[in-house]
C-alpha cells in the first residue's frame, strides 16, 4: 500500500470519526423538538430536517469510513496472521450487512410511507446476521491485532464499544449519546495512526 | 401423480404466502409517526362551568357537518388556550338501565342549540344553556350501525328559514324553532337521514327513496333510489346533490331530480361537495370526481388495503383518516394541488375521526393515551405541522363520549351521549 493511499485512508476514517461524533449531538441543541405528528416535507436546515434527514446521512457516511480505515489496515497487514486473514473480513462484512441491515430499508421506502413489513423483516433479519458476524469477528480481530505486537490498535477495537456503552449509561439523557461516540472517534484516529505508521 | 402433487404445493405456497402478506400488510398504519399526540393544555368537559357568554357567539353550524355539503369546514377561528366551560346543561333523554348513550351531535341556529334524542329534540339557548323547550315525541331516525365516534340519533337540521328538519323513522318533520311545535310533517318515508338544504330546497333521502320539499312542506319531486346503511346526509351544492346508494353514489338534480350520474364504491362516510368537485373516502383512497358529469379528476391512495375516510375538506386541504383493516388509524391533512393531494403530515388517532376544520385548526374525536383508562376527547391539530395545542376531555362511560362539536365564532357547542351540552371559549 503506497504512502499516498495509507494517507487517504486515514483522512478518510477521521472525517468518518468526527461525523459519527457529529451525528450523535443531541437533538435539542439545534432547536430539534418532538412534535405530535409526522411532517412531511420538513423545510431543509430546520430542525426537523436536521434530526431525521443530515444525522442519519452522516452517521451512515462516518460508518462507511471508519469501516474503509478497518479495511485498508486489514489490507495492509493480510499477511500477517491467519487470524486476521479469517476475522478481518468477517468483520467488514458484518458491518456491511448490520448497515445495511439498518438503513437499507428507509432509504429503499418512499419519502412519505412507513416501512414496508417485508422490508421490515428483512432488514431485521440482515442486521441481525451482521451483528452476529461483528460479536464473532470483531473481538477476534482484535485479538489478532494484540497477537502481531499492535496493541493500541488491538486495545482500541476491543474496547470501544463496551466503552461507548459505559459513557452512553453513566451521561444523562441527550449527552449520553454524543458521550457514547467519543470512544468511536478515539478508535477513528488510532486506526488513522496505524494507516499512517 | 407426483407431477400433479408438486403443483399443488405450489400453488397452496403460493396462495398460504400471498395471504400472510396481504395480512402482514394490513397490519399498521403508512403514517411514520405512531404516538399517540399529547395536547399542550387540556380541559374536562365536566369543568366548572365560568358563566354564560356576553353575546352569542358569531358563526353558523346548521348541520353535524357544518354545511350542506358536508365539507366540515367553519369559516372562524377556534378559541385560543386556555380553554374554559361557559354553560353545561344535562339533557333529559331517555335511558336504558339507567344509563342515557343516545344524544344527538348539536347543531346551531340564530340563537339556538338543538340536540336530538330518539324521542324528541331539545332546544338550548346559545347564550346562557338554559333549556327553551323539548319537543312533542317523535321518532327521530337512529343511525343503523354502532361507532365509538357516530352519534346513534342523527343530529336535527335547521332549515332556510330558521325551522328545524328532522329526519324521521317514518318521514321528515320542520319545527318552529321559538317552540318546538310541529310547523309540518311528511311521513312518505322511512328512516330519514338529516335533510339537506339547498337555497330554499329541502332534500330528504329515506331508505327507499328521494324526496324534495318546499320549505312550507310541499313535495317538489320524488325519485326511488335504494340507499345503503350508513344515514348520511347527503351533499348539497348548487344545482347537484350527492347521495349514497347501496351500491355507492348518486348524483340529482337538485332542482328536477333528474339521475345525472352514479359510482360504485364501497361509502363509509359522508361525500363532499366543494368547488365543483365531489370528494369521496373510502377503499381507493381518496377520490376528487367532477361533480357536473362524475368522471374521475385525480385520486390519492395510501396503498392498498388503506381506506380514507372521514373527509374534511377546505380551501387549501383535505383532511382524512386512514384506516388500516387491522391497525390504528392515522389523521392526514393533505395539501390541495392543481394536480392533486400532497402529504403534509399525519398523526396516530387509534380509532378516531376528524369532524370539522377552520382554516387554523383540524378537529378530531380520540383517546389520548391507550388502555381502559383512556378518556376520549375533542382534540385541535395546528393545521400547518399537525401539532396538539389544547383537548376537551369526555369521561371513560359511554354516556360520556363526546360527538362531534358546533364550532362557531371563538367557540365550540359539545354534547355528550349522554346528553351533556355543554359551550366552551377561550380563557378570559
Amino acid at each position: 500500500m503506497s504512502d499516498r493511499w495509507r494517507n487517504l485512508g486515514a483522512g478518510i476514517t477521521v472525517t468518518g470519526g468526527l461525523l459519527l461524533f457529529i451525528g450523535s449531538m443531541p437533538p435539542t441543541w439545534f432547536g430539534y423538538e418532538q412534535g405530535d405528528s409526522y411532517l412531511f416535507d420538513p423545510a431543509v436546515f430546520s430542525p426537523i430536517w436536521i434530526e431525521r434527514v443530515l444525522l442519519p446521512v452522516l452517521v451512515l457516511v462516518g460508518s462507511v469510513g471508519l469501516l474503509i480505515g478497518i479495511a485498508g489496515l486489514v489490507y495492509r497487514d493480510w499477511q500477517e496472521s491467519r487470524l486476521l486473514r479469517w476475522a478481518g473480513p468477517t468483520s467488514i462484512v458484518g458491518a456491511i450487512a448490520l448497515l445495511a441491515g439498518i438503513y437499507g430499508p428507509d432509504i429503499l421506502t418512499t419519502a412519505d410511507t412507513t416501512v414496508g413489513p417485508i422490508p421490515a423483516l428483512a432488514g431485521l433479519a440482515l442486521a441481525i446476521w451482521g451483528l452476529l458476524l461483528l460479536l464473532v469477528g470483531g473481538p477476534l480481530l482484535a485479538y489478532a491485532y494484540l497477537r502481531i505486537e499492535k496493541r493500541r490498535l488491538g486495545w482500541a477495537l476491543l474496547s470501544f464499544i463496551p466503552a461507548g456503552i459505559l459513557l452512553g449509561w453513566v451521561f444523562p439523557e441527550g449527552l449520553g449519546e454524543l458521550a457514547g461516540a467519543v470512544p468511536w472517534l478515539v478508535l477513528a484516529f488510532v486506526i488513522a495512526m496505524e494507516l499512517r505508521d | 401423480m407426483d407431477e400433479a402433487r408438486r403443483d399443488f404445493l405450489r400453488k397452496a405456497g403460493g396462495i398460504f404466502a400471498a395471504a400472510g402478506v396481504t395480512a402482514i400488510a394490513g397490519c399498521s398504519s403508512s403514517c411514520p409517526d405512531s404516538g399517540r399526540p399529547s395536547a399542550a393544555e387540556t380541559i374536562a368537559i365536566d369543568a366548572t362551568p365560568t358563566g354564560p357568554f356576553e353575546s352569542v357567539p358569531g358563526g353558523h353550524w346548521p348541520t353535524e357537518k357544518g354545511d350542506a355539503a358536508n365539507t366540515g369546514f367553519a369559516n372562524t377561528t377556534v378559541p385560543n388556550p386556555p380553554l374554559s366551560v361557559r354553560w353545561s346543561t344535562q339533557l333529559d333523554i331517555p335511558t336504558e338501565d339507567g344509563v342515557g348513550v343516545v344524544a344527538s351531535a348539536p347543531v346551531v341556529g340564530t340563537d339556538r342549540v338543538f340536540v336530538a334524542d330518539p324521542d324528541r329534540v331539545h332546544a338550548v339557548s346559545l347564550l346562557s344553556g338554559e333549556l327553551e323547550w323539548e319537543s312533542e315525541t317523535l321518532p327521530v331516525t337512529e343511525t343503523e350501525r354502532y361507532s365509538t365516534y357516530r352519534p346513534e340519533t342523527i343530529a336535527p337540521r335547521v332549515g332556510p328559514t330558521g325551522q328545524v328538519l328532522v329526519g324521521l323513522e317514518d318521514g321528515l318533520a320542520a319545527l318552529d324553532p321559538a317552540d318546538g311545535s310541529v310547523s309540518w310533517r311528511r311521513d312518505s318515508q322511512e328512516a330519514v337521514s338529516p335533510p339537506t338544504v339547498v337555497g330554499e330546497t329541502l332534500i330528504a333521502q329515506g331508505s327507499d327513496s328521494v324526496r324534495a320539499y318546499e320549505s312550507d312542506g310541499s313535495q317538489l319531486w320524488q325519485v326511488s333510489l335504494s340507499r345503503g346503511h350508513t344515514r348520511l346526509q347527503p351533499a348539497a351544492s348548487g344545482d347537484i346533490v350527492v347521495l349514497e346508494t347501496d351500491r355507492g353514489l348518486q348524483a340529482l338534480s337538485t332542482h328536477t331530480g333528474e339521475r345525472l350520474w352514479s359510482r360504485e364504491a364501497h361509502v363509509e362516510s359522508a361525500p363532499v361537495l366543494d368547488e365543483g368537485a365531489c370528494f369521496v373516502g373510502g377503499d381507493e383512497g381518496v377520490i376528487s370526481l367532477d361533480a357536473t358529469d362524475g368522471t374521475e379528476r385525480f385520486s390519492y391512495t395510501r396503498g392498498d388495503y388503506m381506506a380514507l375516510q372521514n373527509l374534511v375538506v377546505t380551501p387549501d386541504s383535505v383532511y382524512a383518516v386512514e384506516q388500516p383493516p387491522e391497525a390504528g388509524a392515522a389523521a392526514f391533512a393533505l395539501d390541495r394541488t392543481a394536480s392533486g393531494l400532497d402529504s403534509r403530515w399525519c398523526s396516530y388517532v387509534g380509532d378516531g375521526v376528524l369532524t370539522a376544520a377552520t382554516d387554523g385548526q383540524v378537529l378530531g374525536l380520540l383517546t389520548l393515551s391507550e388502555g381502559p383508562g383512556s378518556e376520549r376527547s375533542l382534540v385541535g391539530f395546528s393545521a400547518d405541522r399537525g401539532d396538539v395545542p389544547w383537548a376537551v376531555t369526555g369521561g371513560l362511560r359511554s354516556d360520556t363520549w363526546l360527538n362531534p362539536p358546533a364550532v362557531l365564532d371563538e367557540a365550540f357547542i359539545i354534547t355528550t351521549r349522554g346528553g351533556q351540552t355543554v359551550a366552551i371559549s377561550g380563557g378570559e
